[in-house]
């Protein structure tokens, strides 16, 4: 509080004045990757592909699994492509979710249960433009941790077959550059799934203050979800869970040509599950008292 | 705007386009209205199909089947995959591609050779083409249009009317109006068996593309449900010129190669003990076709020590459960219903498509009939 | 004597100021209902522009309320309110920029330092440019005094340093008014005195400041303006001088000659009661010369009579109080002289 800026002040008029939105990204970004507890989670989602390339190794001796169901990254002894989709597949069961939901709930709910969130309200962001702020950053943390997964199974898996080890469950043999493309095209579409987590568990957000809570109930639903995705009897419901997808649409990566029909509706699935999720959290945000 | 109404706005227009995507993903394509087709004879349907010369397509085809087969019951989930994936280059290419899981088992067929690759155990397995180039030069030379069928079919309508008259004296065949299969129009081709026909079927159907005139799907239907029992059929079909290096297969390094003619000379080596081999040999002396048309029932011996024999662990093969360790007997017991005769008395297994019948001494029936009629076959 | 005469005592809030200097702040009808509890209700006020107001009301008197509502954070259920002459919420992007607050407690993250905290609530500064937000930051540690503390997680602040920060947030950009409930909160009297000689600064600067507490005694010693709080009305509101001339007009008259002095007053009907030195007469019935004359007619030695200052603490204390229970009189008198020594 110098004098001299103080005094020249700008009087107040009725123009309206925002903070650049970059800065509010950056920040937001700076206070995400921080947080002891999320970097914690990103370590452990990084370091899971090495553990399982690394065990896959040693425990079949290098020779590849000739039952029928085994899972894909069985074949990633000789496939240096099944470790990152395997470990994105597998992690995408409870792991990723969890990195999204923590996001989702620490950005509206954690900032509630410290007093932080009316600092924003009082700078003032206003509200949808806060949501935004939020979502931006939970999209970031679901592209990171994706990433992060793919990242690291891709290196292990190169590191453990080399580039020759780079072909489809159709036995085509891919360029790195192909097997490139079609990783990111996981990362994408993972990140899609991720992102209509975290937006479920921001609309949980806007409604409490325990961050906790929204934790449990995005991750107690996604069980749910997945053990009713389990009974044949309920097939009619299916369409509608949103885990549904997830362990049968990454192994289409790997095929040649890729099948983009189970991607494609995982997509639109979890576009759907974004639009209400955050729709409703823009609902609740901006009739909330602060 | 007051807030509260800008929410709910939010809310209720967020919801509501959710809601339809959801609702996208949850209604199964093709539920449009059957399409308007000019009309056509059953006969000039069969005839311009078998005149069709499929064109290069890409489509995916799926299985369903609900035959009312006991579950659990080893060699049963014969249709059990989830789904196909075919692709034909319009020419001597095709590809086709069936998903079980997170594996995938492709064929790949091209003018030269053929190749198989299972991904579960990284094995590719080629199929040359025994002299088929030789043949197809020679055909070529011939001025022989690419894909015609032998020379008793050469003319499709000659064809068609002897295929119609062959079925129509058991079956009644009708176009039954139109139908949206994969979101083509097609034709439902419909053979319904003549009332003096002892099955347990309804009809059969097939639906012939209205463009392509290539099947697209078939239906069969039971007495009693109105869903079909099976279905086999496109649930996507496109047509279109595909990418070349589709037909053609070059085994990665690090997988597994076999020849599928060594494969075949080797079994042909390992001669097979005297006593098995006279056993196939009976076996296969002693199946009879008893009856035509639908109520055609297969007869056979399989012989009394089949019954009870077990399934022999093979080399390399590993995990067996106790339940692929039964005996057919105990399986029959499981499963099937004890009924007796003036045939002698056995074990009855119904499904909706049919019923088959083994008798204590390994004799067998089987066909898409009611048991009466299998009793009274194996009684002749 | 009852609360609603002293609302009437108080001068209306046109004649508070109001006519030369324009409000910052005004709240017309204002209601808020939380499910079907009334946290506030009917509240008319007004901050003039410059003044350092005091809010001052028992705990749950609907303080907290009124600011959340004055500064947007909570839509009132009936009323308006506007901040420098613009309606609220609906303005807050033109407004607020220009206010600084420290609501219900500082609200910072804990595993960041006090530093990172304060860069946080910097970046969503509007009027702060982005290449001054080291600057402006590095200036308001400095301010609170926790510059040495900056590279500290906020999880191992003191109260007082915690409270200090929430200050210095309020404080990253000049403000026009600066909001700041319940400042001294879990202070130290050190830290006490040093919110208040931020608050002396800033009035010297001409920022209007609005200040709540539950503590008469700081809002007596900080306060240009008083409004006051009781279950979710206004009971009084107007300059801090006003308001403390306002209320009984009493006559303390000391006198060795006290139970004399008693009986001769009682016995011509004017109301007095015993006080440690002497006597208080009220002056309601009958004006000073009038009792004066009395006591020296009954032979009462007067050594001084002096007209006696209604703190505010007496004035808060009996419209805070009475309306739960009528306090004891002669409690209600101890207060009114402890207060006095203490200011």
């Amino acid at each position: 509080m110098t004098a001299t800026t103080w005094e020249d002040a700008p009087a107040v008029t009725t123009r309206r004045h925002r903070a650049p939105l970059a800065r509010l990204l950056s920040s937001e970004l700076r206070w995400i990757f921080r947080r002891p507890r999320t970097l914690v989670v990103l370590a452990l989602l990084a370091i899971f592909p090495v553990i399982i390339g690394i065990s896959v190794q040693l425990g079949t001796d290098g020779q590849p699994e000739t039952s029928g169901d085994a899972p894909l990254f069985v074949s990633a002894i000789t496939n240096a492509l099944a470790l990152p989709l395997g470990s994105l597949m597998m992690l995408l069961g409870l792991f990723l979710p969890l990195a999204v939901a923590m996001a989702g709930a620490d950005a509206i709910a954690g900032e509630q249960s410290v007093g932080a969130l009316r600092g924003w309200l009082l700078a003032p962001v206003v509200r949808g433009r806060l949501l935004g702020v939020k979502v931006f950053g939970v999209a970031v943390v679901a592209v990171v941790s994706a990433g992060l997964v793919a990242l690291t199974g891709l290196v292990t898996g190169l590191i453990i077959n080399g580039t020759d080890g780079l072909f489809t469950l159709s036995g085509t043999e891919l360029s790195l550059v192909d097997a490139l493309g079609r990783i990111g095209l996981a990362v994408a579409w993972v990140a899609l799934q991720l992102l209509a987590v975290g937006a479920v568990a921001l609309a949980i957000s806007t409604t409490t203050e325990h961050p906790m809570l929204v934790v449990a109930m995005v991750l107690g639903g996604l069980i749910v979800s997945q053990v009713l995705g389990l009974f044949d009897a309920l097939s009619w419901l299916h369409p509608f869970l949103l885990p549904d997808p997830w362990v049968s649409a990454l192994p289409d990566l790997l095929r040649d040509p890729i099948a983009y029909d189970t991607l494609g509706e995982g997509a639109l699935r979890a576009v759907s599950y974004l639009v209400i999720a955050l729709s409703l959290a823009y609902a609740r945000i901006v009739t909330r008292d602060g | 705007m007051q807030p509260r109404t800008k929410g709910l706005v939010a809310a209720v227009t967020g919801a509501a386009l959710g809601v339809t995507g959801l609702a996208l993903v949850a209604m199964p394509a093709g539920a449009d209205d059957a399409p308007n087709l000019p009309e056509i004879s059953a006969q000039e349907l069969v005839s311009s199909t078998l005149q069709a010369d499929p064109p290069a397509f890409a489509g995916s085809v799926a299985v369903h089947n609900d035959l009312g087969l006991p579950s659990g019951v080893p060699g049963m989930d014969f249709a059990d995959f989830d789904s196909a994936r075919v692709f034909h280059d319009g020419d001597d290419g095709f590809r086709v591609s069936v998903q079980d899981g997170n594996a995938e088992y492709t064929l790949v067929a091209n003018g030269d050779e053929a190749w198989a690759y299972n991904s579960s155990d990284n094995t590719a397995t080629r199929f040359a083409a025994p002299d088929g180039d030789k043949t197809r030069e020679q055909e070529r030379a011939k001025g022989h249009h690419k894909g015609q069928r032998p020379e008793e079919m050469a003319d499709p309508a000659t064809a068609a009317q002897e295929i119609v008259q062959r079925l129509s004296e058991t079956s009644t065949i009708t176009v039954d109006g139109t139908a949206r299969v994969a979101d083509r129009a097609a034709y439902e081709l419909v053979l319904t068996p003549k009332p003096s026909e002892r099955t347990v079927l309804r009809e059969v159907k097939v639906a012939i593309d209205s463009q392509t005139r290539l099947p697209l799907r078939l239906e069969v239907m039971a007495n009693g449900t109105p869903e079909p029992i099976f279905s086999l059929g496109f649930d996507e079909f496109s047509v279109g010129e595909q990418p070349e290096r589709l037909f053609d297969f070059t085994p990665p390094k690090g997988v597994k190669i076999e020849d599928a003619t060594d494969k075949a000379r080797e079994r042909a080596e390992q001669a097979p003990a005297q006593g098995e081999k006279d056993a196939a040999e009976r076996f296969g002396e002693s199946l009879q076709v008893v009856g035509e048309g639908w109520d055609t029932v297969v007869t056979g011996a399989a012989g009394e020590e089949l019954l009870s024999a077990r399934p022999q662990m093979q080399d390399g093969e590993r995990g067996m459960s106790e339940r692929d360790k039964q005996s057919a007997k105990d399986l029959l017991e499981r499963y099937g219903k004890r009924v007796s005769g003036e045939f002698g008395s056995g074990y009855v297994i119904t499904t909706k498509a049919g019923s088959g019948l083994i008798t204590d001494d390994g004799r067998f029936a089987v066909g898409a009939v009611p048991v009466q009629v299998l009793e009274q076959a194996l009684t002749k | 004597m009852t609360i609603r005469d002293v609302t009437q005592a108080v001068p209306a809030p046109e004649g508070s100021g109001a006519g030369t200097r324009p409000a910052v702040a005004r709240t017309r009808g204002l209601r808020k209902v939380y499910r079907s509890a009334v946290a506030v209700d009917g509240v008319d006020l007004e901050v003039p522009q410059g003044a350092v107001v005091g809010m001052l009301g028992p705990n749950g008197s609907g303080k907290t309320t009124t600011i959340r509502m004055l500064l947007g954070l909570v839509r009132p259920t009936e009323g308006e309110v506007e901040l420098f002459g613009q309606p609220m919420p609906e303005s807050a992007e033109s407004t607020l920029p220009h206010v600084g607050a420290l609501v219900e407690g500082p609200g910072f993250h804990p595993f960041l330092s006090g530093r990172d905290n304060l860069l946080r609530f910097a970046a969503a500064e509007p009027l702060l440019p982005s290449n001054k937000i080291g600057t402006a930051v590095a200036d308001a540690l400095e301010l609170v005094g926790l510059s040495s503390a900056a590279n500290r997680r906020y999880k191992g602040y003191s109260l007082g340093m915690k409270q200090r920060l929430g200050l210095a947030a309020a404080l990253l950009v000049p403000r026009k008014l600066v909001v700041l409930d319940e400042p001294t909160n879990g202070l130290d009297p050190a830290g006490t005195r040093e919110i208040r000689r931020i608050m002396a600064e800033l009035h010297a600067r001409g920022t209007t400041v609005l200040v709540s507490s539950h503590l008469l005694s700081e809002v007596e010693a900080t306060c240009t303006h008083v409004i006051v709080l009781s279950k979710g009305t206004v009971v009084a509101q107007g300059e801090l001088g006003e308001l403390l001339e306002a209320g009984n007009p009493t006559l303390e008259v000391i006198t060795p000659d006290a139970a004399q002095a008693v009986d001769a007053l009682r016995a011509n009907r004017i109301p007095a009661r015993l006080a440690p030195d002497g006597v208080l007469v009220d002056l309601v019935a009958s004006p000073a010369p009038q009792v004066i004359e009395t006591l020296v007619q009954a032979g009462v030695s007067v050594h001084e009579a002096r007209r006696k200052r209604t703190g505010l603490e007496d004035l808060f204390a009996r419209l805070t109080e009475s309306h739960e229970d009528e306090a004891p009189v002669d409690l209600e008198l101890n207060e009114v002289e402890q207060a006095g020594v203490a200011s």
